[in-house]
């Protein structure tokens, strides 16, 4: 096999782990058309990557998407027709890094997304894009990121194309700092050329609301309860999608330490 | 039975003196309502308890069960027992009700060496909302986002139920209630006191809420001060009689008066 190019085609309709070195420069997934299934990626990227996911016809995929490495990637999702895609994805490095997240989508497909990063005393930087490239396409993503002593700077965009029709999307992002040496970056970018659509964006960052804080104390959590349940609310959602007990027991850990390792 | 004792209580939020010597005892068996005009201090009163940052306690005492309330954090005085039914709950994305209540519920049960399984958790928390006729999916929602005004109060009755304090202040609780959700919410704090015995600081601005929730003793405030204080024929006289009577009787004078009879005299 070319080193350089790795294949893996997803056939199967159950929940499926896969777990993967990627020392490879181009790796591809396909998944076929007109199945539904889970699929929970643990990817351990060793080199830097292209990967593409391609979703076939009609099939209705949710992926959980955890990276850890060493080295920058550029994952390329295409949603081919009718299909639709939950990704709930974290990328849990422990030095800077610089991944890209490009979502093509095709007449009738959807995407659901949700993406937490951490940055604890590094850098991340990248892009997240969303393109509508035919008519009836539906986006919402969600970007949940945390700064302790990091620096986020995280370009967000959906683009709706000329003469799209019927189509929407959604990003909303919600930012934490935890020092005043925290920064976050990351605006919500849409780019409509087209007037048969409907798109929103929201963005809310800042330090934890002490309101919030108090309303968990006068129930009877600490200062350090309530920080920390606020924090861990940022990887809630992609654990509570994690009902495979051999990837969680792998992700977990990395979830719990990119918040603090509370 | 525990007392919750307040002496000779001053308490300014922005260097705003709000309250100017509240004198009151609370046991665990009682029910006392609390009226008065809008902005007279009962919410702060009710902040100031459960130790609110934006609230500077200027001088007095408040203690439970002989230990100083004001000595502690919110979340220790929580844990004594003491609950605070919010008129406006924050709203926490991202966090579920569930998973709040459990750890708030787990933290209670600490200080007792109590271990809280998940299956008990679970049965009791469907079935307080079960109790509140309340959407079942709203264990799984996120605490107060997008929820209504009636689903928010009844979403602090949850967490009382499921919390059992021994003293609950409910700050209008009522209000964005319709008739029928005033009742259900009433029915589940009367029961909730017939079983533990809670002693209850009810604030509201309507009758109706008291006719449900029977109070033992109403107490008015008006201007920070404890303007009166009586059985629940208070209520009927205050329907009829409005509290300006009660300014006159005791010879309160609103400080805008004030302000203006001076300016006048000048």
């Amino acid at each position: 096999m070319n080193n350089d190019l790795n294949v893996l085609n997803i056939k199967k309709e159950d929940n499926m782990v896969i777990i993967k070195d990627i020392s490879s420069k181009i790796f591809i997934f396909n998944v076929e058309k007109n199945i539904k299934s889970k699929i929970y990626l643990l990817l351990n990227i060793k080199e830097e990557s292209k990967i593409d996911l391609n979703i076939g016809d009609n099939s209705n995929i949710e992926i959980i998407l955890i990276s850890t490495g060493i080295k920058s990637f550029d994952l390329n999702i295409n949603l081919e027709p009718y299909s639709s895609l939950k990704l709930y994805s974290s990328d849990l490095y422990d030095a800077d890094s610089n991944n890209n997240k490009i979502i093509n989508l095709k007449d009738g497909s959807s995407f659901k997304g949700y993406e937490f990063l951490s940055a604890r005393g590094f850098n991340i930087s990248g892009v997240f894009h969303i393109n509508h490239n035919e008519s009836n396409t539906t986006s919402k993503s969600d970007f949940y990121y945390l700064s302790n002593k990091g620096e986020i700077n995280r370009e967000l965009s959906s683009i709706i194309k000329k003469g799209i029709k019927d189509s929407e999307a959604i990003e909303n992002v919600k930012g934490i700092l935890t020092s005043n040496d925290s920064k976050i970056d990351a605006k919500p970018v849409l780019i409509v050329d087209s007037l048969d659509v409907k798109a929103s964006h929201g963005c809310a960052i800042g330090t934890i609301d002490e309101n919030e804080i108090y309303y968990l104390m006068s129930r009877g959590l600490t200062r350090e309860d309530a920080q920390r349940i606020i924090s861990y609310s940022l990887i809630a959602p992609i654990l509570r999608e994690i009902d495979n007990l051999e990837f969680r027991e792998l992700v977990e850990p990395k979830l719990l330490s990119a918040i603090g390792g509370i | 039975m525990a007392k919750l004792i307040i002496k000779d209580l001053w308490a300014s939020v922005s260097g705003v003196t709000i309250l100017k010597g509240i004198n009151l005892e609370l046991s665990t068996d009682e029910t006392v309502a609390f009226i008065g005009p809008n902005g007279s201090g009962k919410s702060t009163l009710a902040y100031v308890i459960m130790g609110h940052p934006s609230y500077k306690v200027d001088r007095g005492e408040i203690t439970f069960d002989g230990k100083d309330l004001l000595k502690m954090t919110t979340d220790e005085r929580a844990r004594l027992g003491i609950f605070l039914c919010m008129q406006n709950p924050y709203e926490i994305n991202g966090v579920t009700n569930r998973d709040f209540i459990k750890e708030a519920l787990d933290k209670k049960e600490t200080n007792s060496n109590k271990i809280v399984s998940y299956y008990k958790f679970a049965t009791k928390l469907e079935k307080a909302i079960e109790d509140l006729k309340m959407d079942k999916d709203l264990a799984t929602r996120y605490v107060n986002e997008s929820f209504s005004g009636g689903e928010k109060k009844k979403n602090e009755i949850l967490q009382m139920k499921m919390l059992e304090p021994k003293i609950a202040i409910l700050d209008e609780i009522d209000s964005g209630l319709d008739v029928d959700a005033v009742k259900i919410v009433s029915d589940n704090v009367n029961e909730l006191k017939e079983k533990n015995g809670m002693g209850l600081m009810v604030i509201s601005h309507y009758r109706r809420l008291f006719e449900y929730i029977k109070p033992d003793r109403v107490i008015v405030i008006i201007n920070g001060v404890i303007a009166k204080e009586g059985d629940s024929t208070l209520l009927d006289y205050i329907d009829s009689n409005g509290f300006d009577s009660i300014k006159k009787e005791i010879g309160l004078v609103d400080e805008v008066t004030l302000l203006e009879t001076c300016a006048f005299k000048r």
